[in-house]
């Protein structure tokens, strides 16, 4: 969805541009990865909270990464592998 | 038993020990990993293997009290791309640059509707998650699973794959987006979501040009 100029449009319930949004989007990504917290930072708050597209958006990314993190979990390891692992390790040690 | 061996003996049991608590400990997320990265049972366990062995010969230069975890993470990855990667099929017609391409030519379609968000997500199960990851380019699919499934932070993804942190930032938000889109495809196609991606197909990445 772009205009002629190659100027992004404005999301449908957003106050800003694309640029904008996609700006907020990347924070709040860092945010439920752990790595930024912008939970205090009251100016970017306001601005998530006047954007429906960017909490929209947050809500997406938020259950996305629940959901690839609970169907992706959970393989075993065999026992064999530790073994194995675990006999190569003593061969060395002696 | 001289004194000197006596020590060594210490020291080396006490490396044992070590090893045991501070290594051995991570074997289940190591060949999980593994296991995404090849798909194959066998190599994952020879890779693993290949891990721990590299692991316990070069455990001096591991820095006692930093991250285990992502030390041996770190050591996998290298193995995994110095021996299989060449032999693991990989769809990766698709590299960076066509990836890169692809996602700047627009907006994900993904992001049209929160309520299509309910109607992808109720159908799909584990294999099809399963299948967009290992579609994406290994890049790509190795910072999912180190951010989403191993909870690594920005920090040690960046050293475990060797890329700033800045990059393992863009670089995760251009694999969701590409992973959002592989499994917008598969929900198509079992019907789960009709209208909002008749417009545009966004797994022709042929499209992209």
């Amino acid at each position: 969805m772009k205009d002629q100029n190659g100027v992004g449009l404005r999301k449908q319930g957003s106050p800003y541009s694309d640029v904008e949004c996609e700006e907020i989007i990347r924070k709040l990504e860092a945010m439920l990865d752990g790595d930024q917290d912008v939970t205090q930072d009251k100016a970017f708050m306001e601005q998530v909270e006047n954007c429906e597209y960017c909490l929209e958006q947050y809500e997406i990314e938020k259950s996305f990464k629940e959901l690839v993190k609970s169907k992706l979990k959970g393989l075993m390891v065999s026992n064999s592998l530790v073994q194995s692992i675990k006999e190569k390790l003593s061969l060395k040690r002696d | 038993m001289t004194t000197e061996e006596t020590i060594s003996e210490i020291e080396k049991a006490q490396l044992d020990a070590f090893f045991e608590t501070e290594m051995m400990v991570h074997i289940r997320a190591l060949y999980h990993f593994a296991y995404r990265l090849t798909n194959d049972e066998d190599d994952a366990n020879d890779l693993v293997q290949d891990t721990y062995l590299k692991a316990y010969r070069f455990i001096q230069s591991f820095e006692r009290g930093s991250n285990s975890k992502a030390w041996l993470f770190r050591i996998l990855k290298n193995s995994f791309i110095n021996n299989y990667r060449k032999n693991v099929k990989e769809p990766s017609q698709i590299d960076y640059e066509e990836a890169e391409n692809f996602l700047n030519t627009g907006i994900s379609n993904w992001s049209e509707s929160i309520d299509l968000r309910d109607k992808l997500f109720r159908g799909l199960v584990g294999d099809e998650i399963t299948n967009a990851l290992n579609s994406l380019p290994v890049d790509f699919k190795t910072v999912i699973i180190l951010c989403d499934i191993e909870e690594f932070s920005y920090e040690e993804i960046a050293k475990i794959t060797d890329i700033p942190v800045g990059t393992v930032r863009s670089r995760l938000h251009r694999a969701r987006k590409l992973l959002k889109d592989q499994l917008a495809g598969y929900a198509k196609s079992m019907g789960y979501a009709t209208e909002p991606f008749e417009a545009e197909d966004t797994l022709q990445f042929s499209e992209s040009e």
